[in-house]
């Protein structure tokens, strides 16, 4: 095995072991997972699965009670969620987070800026600012939201708001992009847009997807993970996922009735 | 230090502690709570040594008039909750700051204008006033033994409330988790209009302590209430065990250093200390809220 | 209507310009008419102003509701008394001698003040909510009480500085020239700030105030910006406290007790918390309030606190809607058009 394989070949996220109590629950138990890079790899499971306890300990604003997180080859399980943003760790919230007093720009400049790493300058006038604006301007329409840039956060609606968060998670310029129900209570009409938006990032980047919307998942995903009480039941291509049995009895199933 | 001088000021420690406590325990309920910030609890404790002192002159008997004024000032407490504050509680703490500032304004000047700016005096019962031997040469105000025993007797009542009875675990539910327990159906709302007019009627009965050693006059309940925000600060929000031992630590401390140290140091004693276990434990020596 | 959707609106524009211009005319507006007691009036304003300009950057853009900035203020006060005491005595302090030349207390009281903010702060920031607040107000008090133990500079009845503060030889001739001085000084920190809150480091601030979550997850640990952002707030309000101690030629442990720090937010709030010069409304109209209502009656307290109580009671969105509603009326049709 060459060198440069070897690099292909370690995934961008690795877990070990990953273990979270909370008193006598468990949320995560032994996880073992990765992500492949360039990958969008689904992560399903019932309520209560743990999914956003994941999240949370991959993001770092949970601390793991065992195993390891390893990002990029490095060991990141006791590093701060500041400290991982910076090393390309994004994160966009299940229940909306994004500055509702600044407008659309501001809150994308912010991210901006955060990823520069230049925020003790004191003097100059952010609002001119075009090494800030000009990439801010560019997500923005990548995410479609060009229209409502100058319009401030609260005002817009609920699904502009989830595609605000894809534009900031993108302002970072991530290598891995935690996307934590980027569809939860969008409409039909939303949700199909940001379908097709996450579509335009596959290849692109390195996704780990939470989601609930089953279509949008099987549609999106190069592999899916089943989370089932803490545990991984399976992983493989969403074909593969479709045809466990394991997983209809677990999951599946457990839906339709 | 002599024995009989330390013996005294361990009394007087422990009696400004619990002192304290009984200031305290009202206001780290409340916070913890309803996450509500008030900085007119100190009017409370001033409003109840001046109805004593006025109660006093008019029923000529003092154990009335103290119940008469922790009664009073319960009520009053429980106006304030019932007509204002409770509309309070879910706005930011800068609207509670003001809020509260500007009734410690109104306070300030109601008392003015009702009872003047002239301090007033404490009258004691003929009982009180004579001083005790506690040990051979020394003497100590009877009063004070008094102001002592009754407030370890109020703590100890309220800490076996909060500690052993069902109010008492809705009200420690209530601090620690709030939705939680509206969730289990405790009317939080009764609950808490409850515990702040008991802590009105204690601010008031700490007031009523320290009238004879302290003047009563306005803005008194002011150094107070700095006191217990400190003992709130360093026993943790919302914990009545928390505040005990707090208020006991701070009472001993601030006595012992008036004695030991030049009034440069002692004066900042209390502030150092509470630095200091804020530097090793953030959320105070019992957090209520984890 | 909540405190940020206004908060855009952060730079100075024609108001405020209209009020220094006006300001600047009011010592020759009192020559005919006015008298000195008019521009002491306004001296204590613009003062107060400045106070609660430094404190409103961290209290209207950070949302830290500090109840210890009377602190910062009594530091930069009686840095500046205690070296003019000693200048006037002859003695020495820990060694060196008193001065009353404001080229040196002036940026000794600042160095002061900014060691006191950063070691305060880096204790307080860590806290939030209502700790944030009472650590605070004990912090104010801790300062209140050792200024009154200390005896050998006035303890409660605080101290006068006898010899004329001066900078390198030149005293301030009258109230006018002590006037002048404060509203260029206020001047000057105002634009400062305005510069501060549009810059890189503002938005960090401002962001934080909204949402500290977001801004750990994009990368930004708030501690060290709240923490530089705190110690710009005190330092500010420490030099509103040197020039009390100009103006006043007395300072008293009054100054910073934790009332000053409360009327100091009143201020702010009373200025609209959006806008870095909204304080020097806020200040005017307090001390205009304070005036005129103590002239009326000697309950003016009652008048005042009754007042708070009622703003904060009838516009749930705090002074600020207050300021909103009026806004909507003079303005709303323009906007909408």
């Amino acid at each position: 095995m060459t060198l440069n394989e070897k690099i292909e070949k370690e995934p961008v996220l690795r877990l070990a072991g990953l273990t979270k109590r909370f008193g006598g629950i468990i949320a995560t138990d032994h996880l073992d997972f990765d992500v492949r890079a360039g990958e969008i790899h689904g992560l399903i499971g019932p309520n209560g699965a743990g999914k956003s306890t994941l999240v949370a300990q991959i993001q770092g604003n949970l601390r793991p009670d065992e195993g390891s997180i390893i990002f990029e080859g490095r060991d990141i399980t006791v590093e701060a969620p500041h400290r991982r943003a910076k090393l390309g760790v994004a994160r966009s919230f299940q229940i909306t987070s994004v500055f509702m007093g600044f407008t659309m720009l501001a809150n994308v400049m912010m991210a901006v800026q955060a990823q520069a790493g230049h925020s003790m300058w004191f003097w100059k006038n952010t609002s001119m600012d075009s090494s800030l604006i000009d990439p801010a301007m560019e997500l923005l329409e990548l995410v479609g939201l060009t229209r409502s840039a100058q319009a401030l956060a609260q005002n817009v609606s609920y699904g502009e708001r989830r595609q605000l968060e894809l534009a900031m998670a993108l302002a970072m310029k991530p290598k891995l992009l935690l996307l934590d129900e980027p569809m939860a209570g969008m409409g039909r009409q939303d949700g199909g847009r940001m379908i097709s938006l996450l579509e335009t990032l596959k290849g692109r980047y390195s996704i780990l997807l939470v989601e609930h919307d089953m279509d949008a998942v099987f549609t999106l995903s190069d592999r899916i993970s089943v989370l089932v009480a803490g545990r991984c039941i399976a992983t493989g291509s969403p074909e593969k996922i479709k045809s466990d049995a394991g997983v209809r009895d677990a999951y599946l199933g457990h839906k339709s009735t | 230090m002599t024995t009989g001088l330390f013996v005294e000021q361990s009394l007087n420690g422990l009696q400004l502690g619990v002192m304290l406590f009984l200031v305290t325990a009202g206001l780290t309920l409340v916070f913890g709570i309803m996450d509500f910030i008030n900085l007119a609890h100190g009017s409370l404790f001033m409003f109840g040594a001046f109805l004593a002192a006025t109660f006093v002159k008019i029923t000529g008997i003092f154990w009335l008039a103290l119940i008469l004024a922790v009664l009073a000032t319960g009520l009053i407490g429980f106006v304030m909750e019932f007509l204002v504050l409770r509309r309070f509680y879910h706005r930011s703490h800068l609207d509670q700051v003001l809020l509260t500032f500007g009734f410690i304004l109104v306070f300030n000047d109601i008392t003015r204008i009702i009872w003047g700016s002239i301090p007033l005096p404490m009258p004691l019962p003929e009982i009180l006033s004579m001083p005790v031997q506690i040990m051979p040469g020394v003497m100590y105000p009877s009063f004070r033994i008094a102001i002592l025993v009754l407030g370890l007797i109020v703590a100890l009542c309220l800490f076996l409330i909060i500690e052993r009875t069902r109010l008492g675990m809705w009200i420690r539910a209530g601090a620690s988790d709030r939705q939680m327990t509206s969730a289990l159906g405790v009317n939080v709302g009764l609950v808490f209009t409850l515990v702040f007019a008991a802590g009105a009627a204690l601010a008031a009965l700490a007031g009523i302590m320290s009238g004879p050693i302290s003047a009563v006059q306005i803005g008194m309940g002011e150094p107070i209430l700095i006191l217990a925000l400190v003992v709130t600060v360093i026993g943790g929000i919302g914990s009545v065990k928390g505040a005990l031992i707090a208020a006991i630590m701070i009472g001993m401390v601030d006595t012992f250093g008036r004695v030991m140290f030049p009034p440069a140091i002692s004066s900042i004693l209390i502030y150092l200390l509470m630095v200091l276990i804020l530097a090793f434990r953030p959320r105070g020596l019992f957090p209520a809220n984890v | 209507m909540t405190l940020s959707s206004v908060r855009q609106l952060v730079v100075p524009n024609w108001p405020v310009l209209l009020i220094f211009v006006l300001l600047a005319l009011a010592p020759v507006w009192s020559m005919y008419g006015g008298s000195d007691f008019t521009i002491r009036l306004l001296t204590r304003a613009l003062i107060l102003a400045l106070a609660a300009v430094g404190l409103n950057f961290v209290l209207g853009f950070g949302g830290l509701v500090s109840l210890m900035h009377a602190s910062f203020f009594g530091v930069g006060a009686y840095t500046v008394a205690i070296l003019a005491h000693h200048d006037f005595n002859g003695d020495t302090l820990f060694g060196l001698p008193g001065t009353s030349n404001l080229l040196v207390s002036g940026p000794a009281a600042v160095f002061l003040a900014l060691v006191f903010a950063v070691a305060t702060g880096a204790l307080v920031l860590r806290t939030k909510g209502a700790y944030f607040i009472m650590m605070t107000l004990a912090l104010n008090q801790m300062l209140f009480f050792f200024m009154i133990a200390l005896q050998q500079y006035g303890g409660e009845d605080g101290m006068q500085i006898y010899l004329p503060l001066h900078l390198s030889g030149y005293e301030f001739g009258s109230d006018s020239a002590i006037y002048y001085t404060v509203l260029i000084v206020l001047a000057f920190f105002v634009f400062l700030l305005s510069r501060l809150v549009c810059s890189r480091f503002g938005n960090v601030i401002r962001a934080s105030s909204e949402n500290e979550e977001r801004l750990t997850a994009i990368g930004i640990s708030p501690f060290h910006y709240k923490l530089v952002a705190f110690t710009i707030s005190g330092a500010v309000t420490a030099v509103a406290g040197v020039l009390w101690a100009i103006s006043q030629e007395y300072v008293s442990p009054a100054d910073l007790s934790w009332i000053r720090s409360a009327d100091l937010v009143v201020i702010a709030v009373l200025g609209g918390l959006v806008r870095v010069w909204g304080p020097l409304v806020g200040a005017l109209v307090f001390v205009l309030a304070e005036y005129f209502l103590s002239d009326i009656t000697v309950y003016w307290q009652l008048v005042f606190g009754l007042g708070i109580i009622a703003v904060v009671v009838l516009f749930p969105g705090g002074m600020l809607s207050v300021w909103a509603t009026i806004r909507k009326i003079n303005w709303g049709r323009a906007h909408d058009a």
